[in-house]
């Protein structure tokens, strides 16, 4: 009962004009990033986080919220029509997706996207509205130590279930935090590694380090590898799935979206691992192997309501814990604490219209984004168009702008071009810059719970261990980095990663 | 030997070990304090030598096991739009936001492959009336769209 009053509550903030209206700008936003190669979810919602600070909380993460998932759709549209994904997620979708449009059936391969994307969309917010209040009530009973253990948890595990060394992925877990403790320190007032630079008392701008690490360093990594080298654009006949279709493809959109719901819950899972995930698992029971990689309908619908599931459910961790597992979330965070909000387990009940208005504009942006995507298909088709040339400066016109505009201070505009070297450097030397920004937000509030418990048990470290809930989630953490080390595993985990 | 340094592993490991260094030094200006009052510097200085033997433990593997080598590292498009976007910063005031769009329009172009001159100005030209026209007129920034130095 209180989850069906929850999302009425969430109905009510978001049936409003100026809701809605952000609702769709949001959707339509993240289709549009979507469908341009080159620049991922993380760039778009750096950019963009300027632009939400003067909106009320609500509008503002109806909108970022919106752009997140818009994404996964327009990633999907190249990714089918073009063989280029736009992000990451949508990797295994070219496969088979754009199998179908060579055979001339591009149509039916996105309408099989939007349509599993759109189921999934909706079974995944139910799934929040009942999850998120469960794990809330779990969360209240955790101590400083306990949550100091469920942050170590949440950045190991993201560094085994992401790609790459792990050592590599904590050592820049590490520099993020580091990086998150410059400025004034909250307990004691001394201002760290910055006393003769009063713009960065307040700490680094993170909006700035966003923009920087993964908006103007992807654009300079894309400069050099030549992204203007694109195929053509499969043409579109008929969207609709024939009556075979259909049976084919529902199985596969539900066993989806059950994967992407689950797996997007995990630190670090979130949408890609569902698509790969859901991938192996539909060529397997689908019983047609052989035609997976040819245009098999079930792995565009699978992985697609998978992707999609998993990269709402994600929102789980970050609203009742305010821990983010992927980079986006943590952009999502950074959102909310600029808005001088803390999400933790206290958000769903201090802050109701928040909460439950971000999980019901899951439900309006999804049938926005099944209108924006179907009927309106080619529209995006003549974005694809748009040369890379003209793309590039407009990025790095919007991205100093809104550097500018954070605190009205051409300090910010240094930090993103520091950072942007910072990003370019490490992602030349295969260290993800996606584990930097983690650490960089949870900095303070990992240190805050480790002081706090220190100072309870009177700085007697055991605290750690003694606490059952801390103990078992140190305990997870410690097998999961073991596993990932271990070099049989680490080969299988390498392999999930590659198409096979 | 140039193959362990040129790796990208011992690189990034040494850049990592620097960093952490770097940050437990000067992490000592402030007071340590104990377990269970911690001072400004504990966690700083605990986690900066965390980095320090993480990006040692890099180097270390490195050595022995080199793995893949630096290459195709985006040097012209990295240092190009980085100074363009540093001069974006300096010249923001002086010259306001037009002329600053302009140039960083063209810096964006010469850290592309193939660089023409008329495409970048005319695309300038329009970036320029777009984001002047949204930032200032529409969304109210606080910026001038020409700078003192067109002021007279």
């Amino acid at each position: 009962m209180e989850i069906l009053q929850g999302l009425l509550l969430g109905l009510e903030t978001v049936i409003t004009p100026v809701n809605l209206f952000y609702c769709f700008a949001g959707v339509f936003v993240g289709t549009l990033i979507g469908v341009l190669p080159g620049l991922g979810p993380g760039a778009t919602l750096a950019m963009l986080l300027p632009a939400t600070f003067a909106m009320p909380a609500e509008t503002a993460l109806i909108m970022l919220a919106g752009i997140y998932y818009g994404a996964q759709y327009g990633g999907s549209t190249t990714a089918i029509l073009i063989n280029v994904p736009g992000e990451s997620s949508s990797v295994v979708t070219a496969l088979d997706g754009h199998a179908m449009a060579r055979k001339g059936r591009a149509g039916v391969a996105l309408a099989t996207a939007a349509i599993g994307s759109f189921v999934a969309g909706t079974i995944a917010t139910v799934a929040i509205a009942v999850g998120a209040p469960a794990l809330t009530q779990f969360a209240l009973q955790f101590g400083p130590a306990d949550y100091a253990s469920l942050m170590v948890l949440g950045l190991i595990a993201s560094v085994v279930i992401a790609r790459g060394s792990p050592i590599k992925a904590i050592a820049m877990i590490v520099l993020g935090l580091l990086i998150g403790m410059i400025g004034t320190d909250i307990n004691s007032g001394v201002i760290r590694y910055s006393s003769a630079v009063p713009e960065l008392f307040n700490g680094v701008s993170f909006v700035a380090l966003a923009m920087g690490l993964f908006g103007l360093s992807e654009i300079i990594n894309n400069l050099s590898n030549d992204p203007t080298r694109r195929g053509s654009i499969a043409t579109i006949t008929t969207l609709l799935p024939t009556r075979e279709d259909w049976k084919r493809l529902l199985a596969p959109v539900f066993r989806g979206t059950f994967i992407g719901s689950i797996l997007g819950i995990l630190p670090g899972g979130g949408a890609m691992l569902s698509s790969f995930a859901s991938y192996s698992i539909e060529k397997k029971v689908s019983g047609r192997e052989a035609e997976f990689g040819h245009g098999a309908i079930e792995g565009v619908a699978g992985p697609e309501a998978a992707n999609n599931a998993g990269a709402q459910t994600s929102f789980i961790p970050m609203l009742t814990l305010g821990i983010p597992s992927t980079p986006a979330m943590a952009l999502m965070l950074g959102a909310l604490i600029i808005q001088g909000i803390q999400p933790g387990p206290l958000m769903m009940t201090n802050q109701p219209t928040l909460f439950w208005g971000i999980i019901a504009s899951m439900f309006i942006g999804n049938i926005f984004l099944l209108i924006l995507n179907l009927p309106l298909v080619g529209m995006w088709v003549k974005i694809m168009r748009i040369p890379y040339q003209v793309l590039v400066p407009a990025v790095v016109a919007f991205c100093a702008i809104g550097a500018y505009s954070i605190g009205f201070s051409v300090f910010d505009i240094y930090v993103m071009a520091a950072f942007t070297v910072v990003g370019v450097v490490f992602s030349k030397l295969d260290c993800e810059p996606a584990p930097l920004l983690l650490g960089f937000i949870i900095g303070p509030l990992f240190e805050e719970n480790v002081r706090r418990a220190l100072t309870l048990s009177r700085g007697d470290a055991m605290v750690f261990l003694t606490r059952p809930l801390s103990a078992t989630m140190l305990a997870i953490a410690l097998i999961a980095l073991v596993l990932a080390l271990t070099p049989a595993l680490r080969r299988k985990r390498e392999e999930v990663f590659v198409d096979d | 030997m140039n193959q362990v340094l040129l790796s990208k592993n011992f690189l990034s490991g040494l850049l990592l070990c620097i960093a952490g260094l770097a940050f437990a030094y000067f992490g000592t200006d402030y007071s340590f304090g104990t377990p269970s009052s911690m001072g400004a510097g504990f966690l700083p200085v605990v986690l900066g030598c965390v980095l320090a033997i993480l990006g040692g433990v890099i180097m270390l593997g490195a050595v022995f096991n080199p793995g893949p080598q630096v290459a195709d590292f985006p040097v012209r498009p990295m240092i190009v739009l980085t100074i363009g976007v540093v001069l974006f910063g300096v010249l923001l005031k002086q010259i306001g936001l037009f002329p600053g769009l302009m140039m960083l329009t063209v810096f964006s172009g010469l850290a592309g492959q193939n660089f023409r001159p008329l495409f970048s100005l005319v695309l300038g030209l329009a970036i320029a009336s777009l984001s002047s026209l949204l930032f200032v007129g529409l969304l109210g920034l606080n910026l001038p769209i020409l700078g003192s130095l067109f002021q007279f």
